[in-house]
C-alpha cells in the first residue's frame, strides 16, 4: 500500500511539472508588452489607453488567467518620441519574452517601431491613428511588402473624414473650408479631405494651416469666412482644438465647426470651454455609451466597460480609450485560442471576425489589419461639457 | 465680410499678439540692459505666469485681480532667486556661460514645471467675460483682448515713469550706459541686477497671464511667445524700449497679414523674412543706436 501511495505522489508530481499547473507551482505569467506615450505631448491620449488596456489584463486574472497562467504587462514609456520608442522596445526584446505588444500611442513612433517588429516575427497591436503604419511599403522599392505582424485598432483617418463629408452632405453643406495644424497629422488630412470630400459632393474651397504652438488662428478663418464656406473642418488635436472654437465665436462665424476624430476626449472641454458648445466631430460609440439605441449589439458591452473604467479610475473615458481596450481583448482572445506561440496569435488576429469591440465591429483579414468601417464611427456634437450622440 | 473689414480684421489681431510680443521683449531688453546677456529663461517666465494663473484662479479658486498680483509676485521671485543664485555664483562672468547658464535654467524650470503641472493645455477664464466685442471698423475681439491692450500699455506708462523720473530707475538706466561709472557714483550694480531679473519675471508672468483665456496655457507655452518676443526685441533693436512695442506690434501685424492676405502655411515665414531684410539693412534694429551707445 505505502508503495502505492509514493508512486501515485511521484506520477502526480511528474505531471505537475509537464503540464506546469499553478496549484503545484504557480505557471509562468504569459507576458505582453504594453508601450504607450505615457510622458510627453501624447501623454494624456497614452495614459488613458494604458488604464484601458490594465481593464482587459486585470479582467482575464480575476477570471484565473488563460489556462492557470496569469497575464502579465510589461510596460515602457515612449515619451511621444520615435527614438525613444525604439530604444523602449528594443529594450523589452532583449529582457523579457513577450507574446504580443499593444501599443504604442502615436503614429510617428508607431513608424519608427514598425521594422523593427516586422524583423522579430512578434504580433503587434498599435493604437495610432495614421493609416499610413499598414499602407505603407516596408521596402522603398517593393510596393507589396506590407506589414505582416502589425494591426491597428483604430479606425481609419480616411472613414473619419468621409463620415464628416457624409454627414456634411446630409445637412446642405457643400462648400467648406479645412483649417489644419502645420504638421504629419494635419497634413494627412489635407491629403483625405481632398479624396474623401468629392466623393460626397462637397467642395473645399479654402485650405488654411497653422502651427501646432500658433496662439490664435482669427486670420486664417477670417479669411476662409470670407471665401463664404458653409461649413469649417479643423484638423489638429492639442491646445488649437480649444483656440478655434474661440475664434469662431469671437468673429461670428455662422458657418457649423467639425474637428478631428480625436477631440471627443475631457481634455477637449479643458482647452475650449464654453466656446466648444456646438462642435461636432466624429468618434467612437464609447463616449456616447447610454445614447446608444438598445438595438445596437454593441451598447450592452460598451456600457459595461465604462462602467469598469469609471469605478477603476474614476475619470470619464475619452474617445481613444476604446482602442486601448479593443487592442488588449483581440489580443487576449487570440491567446485564449492558441496559447503563447507569436506565430499563432498572429495568425489568429488575422482571423478575427465579427468581434465586437468598443470602437466597432472588426473584421481583420490579411488585406486589412484594422477590420472596421465608417459604419463603426458615429458624429457627436460638444454639448455641456459632454457629449451628443447625432442621427 | 467686404475686404476692408478683412484687413480690419486682420490688423486688430495683429496688434493684439504684437502686443504680448512688446512685453516679453521689455523683459529680455531689461535683463539685457542690466548684464548684458540674453536670458532664455525669459520664456519660462511666460508659462510659469499663465500656470500659476490657473493654479491659484481655477485650482485654488482665489479671485482673478488677486491672482494677478500673486502670481507676478511669484515669478518675480523666481526670477530674483535665478539671479541670487546660479548668475551670480557662475565662477565665469564671461557674456557667453553666463547665456548658455540661462538656457540650463530655463530647461530646469520647464523640466520642473512639467513635473508639477504634467504636460496637458489648461484654459484660463477669461478677465471679464467671452462675449465679442464688435469694433466700428468691421473686426471684432474679445474683452480679453482689450485687456491685453489695456494691460501692456499701462505697463509701458509704469515702466516709462519709472526709468525716467526715480531714482531706482535712473540709477538701473546709469548700470545700463556704464557699469564702472554707475558703481563710482554710488549705485549698487548687484541691486540693480537683481532688480532687473525681478522686473523681468514680473513681466514675463504677465505676458503669460493675459495670453492664457486666448491660447490656453502648458508648462511649455512660453517658447514660441519667448522666441517671437526675442524676434520682435531684435527687430526694434536689441536693448531698446521704444523699438521693443515697435518691433513686437509689426512682428504680430506682418504675421496676421501673412496669414490673411499671403499664405497661412508660411506665416512665419513671411514675419521672419521681414525680420531678415531689416537686420540686413540696418544691422542694429529699427531703433537700434549701435553697439556704444546702447540705452
Amino acid at each position: 500500500m505505502k508503495g502505492k501511495a509514493l508512486v501515485i505522489v511521484a506520477v502526480s508530481l511528474a505531471v505537475c511539472f509537464m503540464v506546469g499547473s499553478p496549484l503545484c507551482f504557480g505557471a509562468e505569467p504569459i507576458k505582453i508588452a504594453g508601450i504607450f506615450a505615457l510622458t510627453g505631448r501624447a501623454a494624456h491620449i497614452g495614459t488613458a489607453q494604458r488604464d484601458a488596456v490594465l481593464i482587459a489584463i486585470d479582467e482575464v486574472n480575476e477570471q484565473g488567467g488563460i489556462n492557470g497562467r496569469k497575464l502579465e504587462m510589461v510596460m515602457e514609456d515612449t515619451e511621444s518620441t520615435p527614438t525613444k520608442a525604439v530604444m523602449a522596445l528594443k529594450k523589452i526584446l532583449e529582457a523579457e519574452d513577450v507574446a504580443a505588444i499593444i501599443g504604442p500611442t502615436l503614429t510617428g513612433t508607431a513608424m519608427a517601431m514598425r521594422g523593427f517588429i516586422e524583423q522579430e516575427g512578434i504580433p503587434a497591436f498599435m493604437h495610432s491613428g495614421g493609416d499610413v503604419i499598414l499602407k505603407a511599403p516596408l521596402k522603398k522599392d517593393d510596393p507589396t511588402s506590407l506589414p505582416k505582424w502589425t494591426f491597428k485598432s483604430p479606425y481609419k483617418a480616411a472613414d473619419a473624414m468621409g463620415k464628416i463629408c457624409e454627414h456634411m452632405s446630409k445637412h446642405g453643406i457643400s462648400k467648406i473650408g479645412f483649417l489644419y495644424s502645420n504638421e504629419g497629422f494635419g497634413k494627412d488630412g489635407l491629403k483625405n479631405v481632398k479624396v474623401q470630400a468629392p466623393k460626397y459632393g462637397v467642395e473645399v474651397v479654402a485650405e488654411e494651416a497653422f502651427e501646432p504652438k500658433d496662439v490664435d488662428m482669427t486670420a486664417q478663418l477670417t479669411r476662409m469666412n470670407a471665401k463664404g464656406v458653409d461649413g469649417i473642418i479643423a484638423w489638429t488635436v492639442g491646445p488649437a482644438m480649444g483656440i478655434i472654437p474661440k475664434n469662431v465665436k469671437q468673429l461670428g462665424i455662422k458657418a457649423p465647426l467639425f474637428e478631428c476624430h480625436g477631440a471627443g476626449d475631457p481634455i477637449f472641454w479643458t482647452v475650449a470651454g464654453e466656446a466648444g458648445e456646438g462642435v461636432m466631430m466624429p468618434s467612437t460609440k464609447i463616449v456616447v455609451a447610454d445614447q446608444l439605441p438598445d438595438s445596437d449589439p454593441q451598447k450592452k458591452k460598451i456600457q459595461a466597460y465604462v462602467k469598469a473604467y469609471r469605478e477603476k479610475f474614476n475619470r470619464e473615458p475619452g474617445t481613444m480609450v476604446a482602442y486601448g481596450a479593443d487592442a488588449a481583448y483581440i489580443v487576449v482572445d487570440a491567446i485564449k485560442k492558441v496559447g503563447a506561440d507569436r506565430a499563432k496569435i498572429r495568425d489568429a488576429i488575422e482571423n478575427t471576425q465579427g468581434y465586437l469591440g468598443i470602437s466597432g465591429i472588426y473584421n481583420i483579414t490579411p488585406e486589412d489589419h484594422n477590420g472596421l468601417s465608417m459604419k463603426d464611427i458615429v458624429m457627436i456634437k460638444a454639448t455641456k461639457g459632454g457629449w451628443e450622440l447625432m442621427d | 465680410m467686404d475686404f476692408s473689414q478683412q484687413i480690419a480684421q486682420y490688423i486688430i489681431t495683429g496688434l493684439s499678439i504684437g502686443a504680448i510680443y512688446a512685453i516679453v521683449a521689455m523683459g529680455f531688453n531689461i535683463i539685457h540692459n542690466a548684464t548684458g546677456i540674453v536670458n532664455f529663461a525669459q520664456c519660462e517666465f511666460i508659462s510659469l505666469g499663465g500656470m500659476s494663473m490657473y493654479t491659484l484662479v481655477v485650482l485654488l479658486k482665489i479671485p482673478i485681480l488677486i491672482s494677478f498680483f500673486i502670481s507676478m509676485a511669484t515669478v518675480s521671485l523666481i526670477g530674483a532667486l535665478m539671479e541670487r543664485g546660479p548668475i551670480r555664483y557662475a565662477r565665469s562672468k564671461e557674456i557667453i556661460i553666463l547665456i548658455f547658464l540661462t538656457i540650463g535654467l530655463s530647461g530646469t524650470l520647464r523640466g520642473t514645471a512639467q513635473q508639477i503641472w504634467g504636460t496637458d493645455n489648461v484654459g484660463v477664464p477669461a478677465f471679464s467675460g467671452e462675449d465679442p466685442i464688435h469694433l466700428p471698423v468691421g473686426a471684432t475681439i474679445l474683452p480679453q483682448h482689450m485687456w491685453v491692450f489695456g494691460i501692456t500699455f499701462l505697463v509701458m506708462l509704469v515702466l516709462r515713469h519709472f526709468f525716467r523720473n526715480t531714482m531706482l530707475g535712473k540709477a538701473m538706466r546709469a548700470t545700463a550706459v556704464n557699469r564702472q561709472a554707475a558703481a563710482l557714483v554710488g549705485v549698487s550694480v548687484d541691486h540693480m541686477v537683481l532688480l532687473s531679473f525681478a522686473l523681468s519675471g514680473a513681466l514675463g508672468a504677465v505676458a503669460g497671464m493675459i495670453i492664457a483665456p486666448i491660447s490656453t496655457t502648458s508648462y511649455d507655452t512660453g517658447i514660441m511667445l519667448g522666441l517671437k518676443g526675442f524676434a520682435a526685441a531684435i527687430l526694434g533693436g536689441y536693448g531698446n524700449f521704444a523699438g521693443a512695442i515697435l518691433g513686437g506690434v509689426i512682428l504680430g501685424v506682418l504675421e496676421s497679414l501673412g496669414a490673411g492676405l499671403l499664405s497661412s502655411q508660411y506665416k512665419d515665414a513671411t514675419a521672419f523674412l521681414v525680420l531678415l531684410f531689416v537686420l540686413f539693412l540696418k544691422p542694429t534694429g529699427i531703433m537700434g543706436y549701435g553697439e556704444s551707445e546702447r540705452v
